[in-house]
């Protein structure tokens, strides 16, 4: 498994346990927007974040707390691989 | 067809805004805020006194006999409803001379008790959010609390388009108004907006300040409560957010108009924790309820009865 595997992998967990979601993983994987897949309100996507941010041990900062670096797995993905290659 | 379909063009109402967002904004600036609010009085009590605003004054007596019950004449409650309508409206006559008020002025205008508590709330590091209502000196005592160095986030709803609503209020007056309610404000966010919870924890995690009005009448996810001797739906959600960040809560009161006006923030109320999220919000939001319930009950013609 790489390292962006890896990840994604993660994420999704985070998203099943935090969110309390029973969606497959490829259903997850595949939706280009979160949010229409199953809705994710105000409250679920600082959910989504702080149980990101435990999980992987990081701080989004500022300029990444906007509604893109959510919108799907891929950006979630790329976002957090920036994040802990930064701290490297 | 529904209502919407067949909405006016124009109401009687919406002539009181076009003078209100037309000449006097006008007025307003080449004209000391004095003048305007000594020039806007008669204009005000005759606005309130309207036939065609029977339902408004209505529905602030039905909340005026609910808070009084027994303890006031029906003579009393007919006074206290004028004058609560008024000070509702004087609270527009302010928004447009807000930005023109020497802060000097306001100083000496503005009075606040318990800068302490807040201050010792951010002493925390994790911003604080400061609940209240629709009073009448919500946004002088912003604009007080920005002038010392406390610049306050306001968390807003968009106005809704009701079946009344004429085309041209919906498409001028309101969106009108709105900007001077943004002006006033500075820092604005609305509910209906895409991300607008990451701009409260960026404000949050900034140490900042977030202001919650729980008279919402938009509520996304709430409880009932008994209110004034009713149930009412309150919002739940910025209790989460204080739950996820840390923030402090603190109730809070802001009444008066700009000749004189008040701030009181109290001390930060100590979230009871359940491991049941619903239960979490439900028993802290019950909490903050009964407080707003106090602060209407004892300044009865300053809140905007939403």
């Amino acid at each position: 498994m790489t390292d962006l595997d890896d990840i994604k992998y993660r994420i999704l967990s985070v998203i099943r346990r935090n969110l309390e979601l029973t969606i497959e993983n490829d259903e997850l994987m595949n939706a280009g927007n979160l949010n229409d897949l199953f809705g994710m309100d105000s409250i679920a996507i600082l959910e989504l974040l702080v149980g990101l941010e435990k999980e992987f041990n990081i701080i989004f900062p500022p300029s990444y707390l906007t509604p893109q670096t959510f919108k799907n797995i891929g950006t979630i993905t790329e976002c957090i691989s920036s994040l802990i290659a930064n701290e490297k | 067809m529904s209502d919407m379909d067949f909405r006016n063009i124009i109401n009687p109402r919406d002539i009181a805004a076009f003078f209100y967002l037309v000449p006097l904004r006008m007025m307003a600036t080449v004209v000391s805020p004095k003048v305007i609010q000594s020039l806007s009085r008669p204009f005000v009590h005759l606005y309130c006194t309207l036939p065609s605003n029977k339902k408004r004054r209505d529905h602030i007596r039905e909340m005026l006999g609910s808070v009084f019950s027994a303890a006031k004449t029906d003579k009393d409650i007919r006074r206290l409803t004028v004058e609560c309508y008024r000070n509702s409206i004087y609270t527009l006559v302010d928004d447009i001379v807000l930005n023109k008020i020497s802060r000097n002025t306001l100083m000496k205008a503005g009075e606040i008790e318990g800068i302490e508590n807040l201050e010792e709330a951010l002493s925390h590091g994790k911003g604080a959010l400061l609940v209240g209502g629709h009073f009448t000196g919500d946004r002088l005592g912003k604009r007080l609390l920005r002038e010392i160095g406390f610049p306050i986030l306001s968390v807003r709803t968009k106005s809704p388009v009701m079946p009344s609503t004429s085309l041209i209020a919906e498409r001028c007056i309101i969106p009108a108004i709105s900007g001077i309610w943004d002006s006033a404000l500075k820092e604005n966010i609305y509910i209906e907006d895409s991300g607008f919870s990451l701009d409260i924890l960026k404000k949050l995690r900034g140490n900042g300040i977030v202001s919650i009005l729980i008279d919402t009448t938009d509520v996304q996810k709430g409880f009932f409560f008994p209110f004034l001797g009713k149930k009412r739906l309150f919002p739940a959600n910025f209790l989460q957010i204080a739950h996820l960040t840390g923030a402090a809560v603190l109730p809070s009161l802001f009444i008066g108009n700009s000749t004189s006006f008040k701030v009181v923030i109290e001390k930060k109320i100590g979230l009871q924790q359940f491991e049941d999220k619903e239960t979490f919000l439900s028993a802290n939001l019950g909490s903050l309820v009964k407080i707003f319930e106090a602060h209407v009950i004892k300044n009865p013609t300053q809140w905007l009865v939403l």
